[in-house]
């Protein structure tokens, strides 16, 4: 039987896993409808159990309930949700700090992610302001500004996995995929102050807010937590520091995965269980908050001539630059075929989306409808293009 | 492993090669389609309001131009503009629907109403208040658009912005004014007494101060070398002895 397909990024995964167990079947294959889990089951992140709650499925849902169709998601709806999105991306970053923290000592997996990502983004970037330039597309901003926030969206992956726990190769390209996360993360919470430094002169203490937020929120929560003994009042705390991250990066348009990732690391760092109990407790967000980022991306799309345009190149550059980073990192991944790990790779995660979130907020709005189009509709095909470029299990590749 | 074997590319080197020659050839093929002009876009773009512009980040004054913009839309509809001849100067005045047949406009004794700006129909003067340089102009009746002038207004005399409608060939322009301050004065001409509009402000005599929610606050003449506001009641009370007496 064809194992099912799951995916996940920089902290979802194995030590939660270990907790949570290996999950249940879902309904879609109690039915006999398995052949259709790969399309529809994911997951997306955080250690999560998988579930239907794919970006295949939610984009196209948020954009069918947006305001450019049933508008159930209208405007109004929409700028409330910013919240949301905020504490999900500082939730984010919280458990990708976790994670990397607990994985510090995998040298070569991290180099081989951040060498991996630097390509994709480099590749992306380059192609698209080649294609900005040359054809003139209206994109409102310097077009290189533009390429590198595709870019940026386009480098995360969410590697596939037959299950992480038996194939070697899934389990290495998965960690490749969850180390491809830190450097985009450093790079989209750089790329948000270039952003801000097109409209208004930009203080340089502004590239280590992200470090002060998180870092004070980290000593904050640490102080919090640990002298808590009632559970519902750590949980109350731990959605404030959480909300203490997302409302501060969001006020001062910073990265708040940035911020989260910096307070995730130090909780998981620094003596103490602070780590372990926000990941007890915000374990129920989490389904939720990722879904919102796809079904709001989902809405935010508007099919505009320039974000189809661009759409394409997007697409194929993304694909190419993961084959070029998956041959850049063979020689950190011996045991891997560059062509595997970079079929492993061509999942988008949901980083990518979040940060296409932040990069509209922070852009013109025609500009940011073209960044989130083209991020919403991009991961939608590498979601499929991923299905078909999904390496065969190892049995029958050794059969082959 | 042989020398020949060893400098021949691997499998994955060649698949990696052919892979960056047929993009590049793909990206050189885009870049030779240009996208569609700007004003065919544009359409489409205006077509389709884009559903980030309410949220995105806006400069202050974008936001101040947004408010006045759907100020305009909800006022407007009670505002005409009448073409005004005095000392052989044409201007233009705007006049506020007061009743659903009625306009009133502040319009002093030594001009001649010419002509309405936005509408061909011929100008009937029903009324005239040489005192308080009023006139009221007879229109075709619409009960929909009249404004309410008996509401009091906010009664404040903190600084705010307000929006003033004036009088253009091409009908009523709003303008945001500042209110630095707003105090009440006696008045002969009305019982209710004038406001006195608070520092350097610059709107002509004759236009109508309207506040950022809609509500009316007044209207615009300068009394001695100051700008006052007639408020609504007082103007109202104005329309009526104006009816009377005629």
């Amino acid at each position: 039987m064809r194992r099912h397909l799951q995916s996940r990024e920089l902290g979802g995964a194995d030590p939660l896993d270990a907790q949570l167990g290996i999950p249940a079947q879902p309904l879609i294959v109690r039915l006999g409808l398995e052949r259709f889990v790969p399309l529809l089951q994911r997951r997306a992140a955080f250690g999560l159990r998988p579930g239907i709650a794919p970006a295949i499925v939610l984009v196209p849902a948020g954009y069918l309930l947006g305001p450019n169709a049933a508008n159930i998601l209208s405007i109004d709806v929409l700028a409330h949700l910013q919240v949301g999105v905020s504490l999900a991306l500082a939730l984010l970053g919280i458990f990708v700090g976790r994670a990397l923290t607990k994985e510090i000592r995998r040298f070569r997996l991290i180099i081989a992610g951040n060498v991996e990502c630097a390509l994709t983004m480099a590749v992306v970037a380059f192609a698209l302001w080649f294609t900005i330039t040359r054809s003139q597309v209206p994109v409102g901003v310097a077009p290189m500004l533009v390429a590198l926030c595709l870019a940026v969206t386009a480098a995360a992956s969410a590697a596939h996995g037959a299950d992480p726990r038996h194939d070697e190769r899934a389990r290495a390209a998965a960690r490749v995929a969850d180390f491809d996360d830190l450097l985009l993360i450093v790079a989209g919470a750089i790329l948000l102050v270039f952003i801000r430094g097109t409209y208004g002169p930009v203080s340089w203490v502004l590239y280590f807010a992200p470090l002060v937020i998180g870092g004070v929120v980290a000593i904050a929560g640490l102080l919090l937590f640990e002298h808590t003994a009632l559970e519902s009042e750590r949980g109350l705390l731990a959605l404030g520091a959480v909300a203490m991250l997302g409302g501060a990066s969001a006020y001062l348009m910073t990265s708040s995965l940035a911020a989260g990732l910096v307070a995730g690391v130090l909780w998981t760092a620094l003596p103490g269980r602070a780590d372990e109990i926000l990941a007890r407790d915000a374990q129920n967000l989490q389904h939720p908050l990722v879904a919102l980022l796809l079904l709001t991306a989902g809405a935010f799309f508007v099919p505009a001539a320039a974000a189809l345009w661009l759409l394409a190149p997007y697409v194929l550059f993304r694909l190419v630059g993961k084959m070029i980073g998956a041959y850049a990192a063979r020689p950190l991944l011996p045991s891997m075929r560059p062509g595997d790990l970079a079929g492993y790779l061509v999942p988008p995660g949901v980083i990518g989306v979040g940060f296409s979130l932040t990069f509209m907020l922070a852009l013109p709005p025609e500009t940011g409808q073209i960044i989130v189009s083209v991020t919403a509709a991009g991961t939608v095909l590498s979601e499929v293009i991923a299905l078909l470029l999904f390496p065969a299990p190892p049995a029958e590749a050794e059969a082959a | 492993m042989s020398d020949s074997s060893r400098s021949r590319p691997s499998r994955e080197t060649r698949l990696l090669l052919i892979v960056i020659t047929l993009s590049a050839a793909v990206l050189l093929a885009l870049s030779q389609f240009r996208f569609p002009d700007a004003p065919r876009d544009a359409a489409t773009a205006g077509a389709t309001p884009l559903p980030l512009e309410r949220l995105a980040a806006r400069a202050t004054y974008d936001e101040l131009a947004t408010i006045i913009a759907e100020l305009g839309r909800r006022v407007t509809p009670g505002v005409m503009v009448i073409r005004v001849e005095q000392g052989g100067m044409q201007r233009f005045v705007p006049a506020l629907r007061v009743r659903p047949d009625l306009l009133l406009a502040h319009v002093p004794p030594d001009s001649r109403v010419l002509a309405f700006a936005e509408s061909p129909q011929p100008v009937e003067i029903a009324a005239y208040d040489e005192r308080r340089e009023l006139v009221l102009l007879r229109v075709a009746a619409d009960a929909t658009s009249v404004v309410n002038l008996r509401a009091a207004g906010a009664g404040t005399s903190a600084p705010r912005y307000v929006a003033a409608i004036e009088g253009t060939r091409g009908g009523a322009a709003l303008r945001p004014m500042f209110l630095g301050r707003t105090d009440p004065v006696r008045d002969d001409r009305y019982e209710q007494g004038l406001l006195v509009l608070g520092g350097v402000l610059q709107a002509s005599s004759g236009s109508l101060i309207f506040s950022l929610d809609g509500s009316f606050v007044g209207l615009c003449i300068i009394e001695e070398g100051f700008a006052a506001g007639v408020p609504g009641p007082a103007l109202d009370a104005a329309v009526v002895r104006m009816l009377q007496v005629r």
